[in-house]
């Protein structure tokens, strides 16, 4: 991926880690390892290639702007969510050490982590996003969920220069779900 | 905020967050990989950025 971006610009100078599963949820009893393994493949072992893959790319060029999206359940526990949150949990850690080892080389690591958001993830977890609303959008001090756009000003700030003091941080845009 | 002349790679692209973000990060000036193991969906967003 990251050879592909290097033919593709010559350089690299922002890395969004966001690929994240479908995840059944369930308490740790509930959870089989297949299931376990799979979450943590996808949201933090696939996160910590892409940015090793990245990294030297972003170095070569003189620095650059990563960012992990994590989730507010990487702050909070959630019943029945033990490997979501415990992944999430994971990459927000992973920010603040890679933003340690790699300040020197003028590279910024954050974590970016969202409340529940009107995506394709929350139709298929609670079946509509009217019955997500009903369900979560009061577990929100601004009583409703997010808009992917909400979380995209929040990243493009991250990317960009105006962020330029922010490093290893955990950005929270959650509507307040943490707030209480 | 401006990306002007930036080069980003975004994977997770396929839709929802992802795909939201390669969009502002386009719009911002930053030229936009979109990477997904949904392929149809990372290039829908590849056209969006367009």
């Amino acid at each position: 991926v990251a050879a592909a971006a290097k033919d593709a610009f010559g350089r690299l100078d922002i890395l969004v880690s966001g690929a994240a599963p479908h995840d059944t949820g369930g308490a740790v009893t509930e959870t089989t390892l297949a299931d376990w393994e799979r979450v943590v493949a996808v949201n933090l072992t696939g996160s910590f290639l892409l940015c090793r893959a990245a990294l030297p790319l972003m170095i070569a060029g003189g620095g650059g702007s990563i960012i992990l999206i994590a989730s507010q359940l990487g702050r909070v526990g959630s019943a029945g969510r033990a490997a979501y949150c415990a992944t999430k949990g994971a990459l927000i850690q992973l920010a603040k050490v890679m933003a340690i080892d790699h300040a020197g080389e003028n590279i910024r690591v954050n974590a970016l982590s969202p409340g529940a958001v009107e995506t394709a993830r929350i139709t298929r977890r609670y079946g509509s996003f009217e019955a997500a609303r009903a369900a979560i959008g009061p577990k929100h001090v601004l009583g409703r969920l997010g808009q992917p756009p909400e979380i995209a000003a929040a990243a493009v700030f991250l990317a960009s220069d105006a962020s330029s003091f922010v490093t290893g941080s955990d950005l929270l845009v959650d509507g307040g779900y943490t707030a209480t | 905020m401006t990306l002007t002349g930036k080069a980003a790679l975004v994977s997770g692209a396929a839709g929802g967050i992802g795909r939201a973000i390669a969009t502002a990060f386009a719009q911002a000036g930053s030229a936009v990989a979109c990477c997904d193991i949904d392929l149809a969906g990372a290039e829908e967003t590849a056209r969006l950025v367009e």
